[in-house]
């Protein structure tokens, strides 16, 4: 069935006209890369931050507020250039790397959304403690590992 | 930023007076941000194909050529492998165009292209072949590795600014093993040699034109620059609300 799916959308005009464009992919390789920089360098950082490092020289809420903000505008960039990646080659997700890929992914979302909807909600009473709690540290050591992971199958999905 | 993160009054109480200068400065940042890019985008295009040698947009893929003949160098690598074979300029064998294809490769149209294959007589003794690298080669039933002295026979397109590379679509070994070399689609469709042989306008019937979906790649481009631009300037405009 993705094989039958992926070779419908090889054969869309958009498909052929973007594989036609010279450069463009390698172009759309480059802001995807980009991307990744802005959305997962930050998101590091706070991870950090929520694992301990830094607790004297900034808050949580406010390392939050700076650092997040930059990694949604890495995430909006790395998605856009995604999916336009896909639709110039739709055989990249026949790959064996693409499961890992797109679960870590999954992972990450879902981990972004118990930490927003748990232990953060409560950042007033923890922001300032030279301990974060347990909760707050499985997150940012999920984070950590799942991004990093994403990355490195997204690069297999060349080579696997 | 001298003094790391700190905190702005409240946004309602001061937007105009200390933002002026700010606002300047991240202009004029967007302006670096927008020349290097150009600049980078300026030197890409007239860079020459020798690094950019990924996908099948430089060859021309309208022409499938039938070639075989003996490996002469190998050297395997990433992200593809050059092997240079040497002609023997054989005639295409009987019943090439219905050999059985690798897995895969009949849902992406190969067979046409075996029905669309002509003998080769662009006039090289030695053809540069670029497959893939080694972990796909393997992956496509490549045991072993190549032999210098070894007897190839391939289906593929010949470099449309470099006359001495071709790129099989898939080869095979003396022994008859079917060795797959293409991922995806073709950006053309090869035509039969009989067929509108002025090989640039080639449109022949289940062939893809070759302004295919009426999208010139200018639209391509425009397209893709606006929706960078938008997200950028919409990142800068959020991140400032942010930050206040």
């Amino acid at each position: 069935m993705l094989t039958g799916l992926l070779t419908w959308l090889a054969a869309t005009d958009l498909s052929v006209a973007m594989r036609g464009t010279r450069l463009l992919y390698p172009v759309l390789e480059c802001v995807h890369l980009i991307g990744i920089a802005v959305l997962v360098g930050p998101a590091l950082a706070f991870d950090m931050r929520l694992l301990g490092v830094g607790h004297r020289l900034l808050s949580v809420d406010v390392a939050a507020k700076y650092l997040l903000s930059l990694s949604r505008i890495g995430f909006i960039l790395a998605v856009t250039t995604g999916f336009a990646l896909l639709v110039a080659n739709p055989w990249a997700a026949a790959s064996s790397a693409a499961p890992f890929k797109f679960g870590l992914l999954a992972i990450a979302g879902v981990n972004i959304a118990i930490f927003h909807a748990g232990i953060y909600r409560r950042v007033g009473s923890w922001s300032h403690s030279p301990r974060t709690p347990v909760s707050a540290k499985v997150a940012g050591a999920i984070s950590t590992v799942s991004w990093a992971g994403v990355i490195v199958s997204g690069r297999m999905l060349a080579y696997a | 930023m001298p003094h790391g993160i700190t905190h702005e009054p409240p946004a309602h109480a001061t937007t105009a007076v200390p933002t002026v200068p700010k606002r300047r400065r991240m202009r004029t940042a967007l302006a670096a941000l927008a020349t290097g890019g150009g600049a980078l985008a300026a030197s890409m295009l007239t860079a020459t194909p020798a690094w950019a040698h990924h996908g099948w947009e430089e060859f021309d893929t309208t022409r499938a050529y039938y070639i075989s003949g003996t490996i002469s160098k190998i050297d395997l690598g990433n992200p593809h492998s050059h092997v240079t074979i040497t002609l023997d300029n054989s005639p295409i064998p009987q019943g090439f165009s219905e050999r059985e294809l690798p897995e895969g490769l009949g849902e992406l149209g190969t067979r046409d292209t075996l029905n669309a294959t002509r003998p080769y007589d662009q006039g090289q003794e030695q053809l540069e072949l670029v497959l893939s690298g080694p972990d796909y080669l393997a992956r496509w039933g490549m045991d072993r590795d190549l032999q210098e002295g070894e007897w190839l026979e391939m289906v593929g397109f010949v470099n449309e600014s470099v006359p001495t590379e071709f790129r099989p679509e898939l080869f095979w070994l003396e022994d008859g093993k079917a060795i797959r070399q293409r991922l995806g689609s073709l950006p053309n469709q090869p035509v039969p040699p009989g067929q509108n042989t002025d090989s640039d306008s080639a449109s022949a019937p289940g062939g893809t034109d070759d302004s295919a979906g009426g999208l010139p790649p200018s639209a391509i481009w425009t397209g893709a620059a606006v929706v960078m631009v938008a997200i950028v300037a919409g990142g800068a405009v959020y991140l400032r609300r942010r930050a206040r």
